[in-house]
């Protein structure tokens, strides 16, 4: 999976993609007993304020800052930036990929990954495994 | 995407197909629709018609609208929700878990106590739809522009062709200038974006003043609630890539 967007709508989505592996993985355990007393809504808790926190704060205050710039006093820092980025395409796609930061995976047992929701309202293994 | 100074000067372009190799859905999700060859954007009502359609696959799931949460309570085993339909009826719901994720003025983030840590920004955002054809003024599809100070903008296209485009820039606070003071000033700051066109050629449709902060929920969990999306964190929505970013002290 890929994000890209603002940081709010975009750490929105990325917050439910682990709160729903979380939650499901969490209810699923409580058949299975493999996670050995560890909290996936505490693990939800800290990966999520963090990846706020020091991702999407961080660089949405520091977009703010740069898009307010004045525009004839560019520092030169910034100004060979941008040169770099239009002779090389390959740094433009890096930095667009960078929004990946945004997600968090849950390091989990295979049998707790990638769950689905049943007809019974319970998680079960979905077919296609995994992330 | 693109940066650009507010005099049309390109500064960086993004162009997503860029990254097709990367990932599988090379899209960026904005709060309204527009596709190129270059960008895809998915507008939030089509978002949230895909996840309605997901989700209607599982018998287990329901969406129930206009129903609105007063009360979050919970037990060793069990957390229950209560609050009132738009037509009046009381409702109480009992489940394992609640996900409060009920927007920037979360109810249940509010009913917990939780306090939403951070700050303010000491000014406002002033969003405009304008009919105009700015791609006639040199704009990309979306664009980041630097104008110094309050003079930057986030230019977009909302739409097709007959779809106003959307004009943000900075304003002051409302400490600083009331609603009227900002709304009369609109043809005097949006004329700057227009690069020498006249303001008469461009219809202003809809204008909306928004606070902006950065703030953060003190905890996303309280025992079987927790919280998530804007419930949980605010941020202002410039974003870009930690390659541009400058420190300024501004």
């Amino acid at each position: 999976m890929g994000v890209s967007g603002g940081y709010g709508l975009t750490t929105g989505i990325t917050d439910a993609a682990c709160l729903g592996d979380a939650l499901a993985a969490t209810i699923r355990d409580e058949q299975l007993h493999l996670l050995g007393g560890r909290d996936l809504l505490d693990e939800y808790n800290t990966l999520r304020r963090n990846v706020f926190l020091n991702v999407s704060n961080e660089r949405s205050i520091a977009a703010k800052k740069t898009c307010q710039m004045d525009p004839e006093n560019l520092p030169q820092a910034f100004l060979d930036n941008v040169k770099a980025a239009e002779q090389n395409p390959d740094l433009t796609r890096k930095h667009m990929l960078l929004s990946s930061d945004l997600q968090t995976l849950l390091d989990l047992p295979k049998e707790l990954k990638g769950l689905e929701w049943g007809p019974n309202g319970q998680p079960k293994v979905n077919a296609v495994n995994g992330y | 995407m693109q940066m650009q100074k507010i005099d049309g000067t390109v500064l960086a372009s993004n162009d997503w197909t860029l990254t097709k190799n990367d990932i599988p859905y090379p899209y960026t999700l904005m709060s309204f629709p527009y596709s190129s060859l270059t960008e895809c954007r998915v507008g939030q009502h089509t978002l949230a018609q895909i996840c309605k359609k997901h989700c209607d696959r599982y018998e287990s799931f329901k969406v129930l609208f206009n129903h609105a949460i007063e009360t979050v309570t919970q037990t060793k085993t069990s957390a229950t929700v209560t609050g009132h339909t738009t037509t009046g009826e009381p409702f109480t719901y009992t489940a394992s878990y609640v996900v409060g994720a009920d927007g920037g003025k979360s109810t249940v983030r509010k009913y917990l106590g939780v306090t939403l840590d951070g700050f303010t920004w000491d000014e406002t955002y002033l969003a405009t739809n304008v009919f105009y054809p700015f791609e006639k003024l040199g704009y990309a599809e979306a664009n980041f522009v630097i104008g110094g100070g309050m003079d930057w903008a986030i230019v977009c296209r909302t739409g097709d062709k007959s779809a106003p485009w959307r004009c943000t820039y900075g304003e002051v606070s409302p400490q600083k200038g009331s609603d009227e003071e900002v709304y009369a000033r609109v043809p005097k700051r949006l004329v700057k974006f227009l690069r020498g066109a006249k303001f008469e050629e461009a219809k202003v449709d809809q204008i909306a003043r928004y606070n902006v902060h950065q703030r953060c929920a003190k905890t996303f969990r309280i025992g079987r609630v927790l919280l998530a999306g804007d419930a949980a964190h605010l941020t202002q929505p410039m974003y870009g890539s930690p390659f541009f970013e400058v420190a300024n002290g501004g």
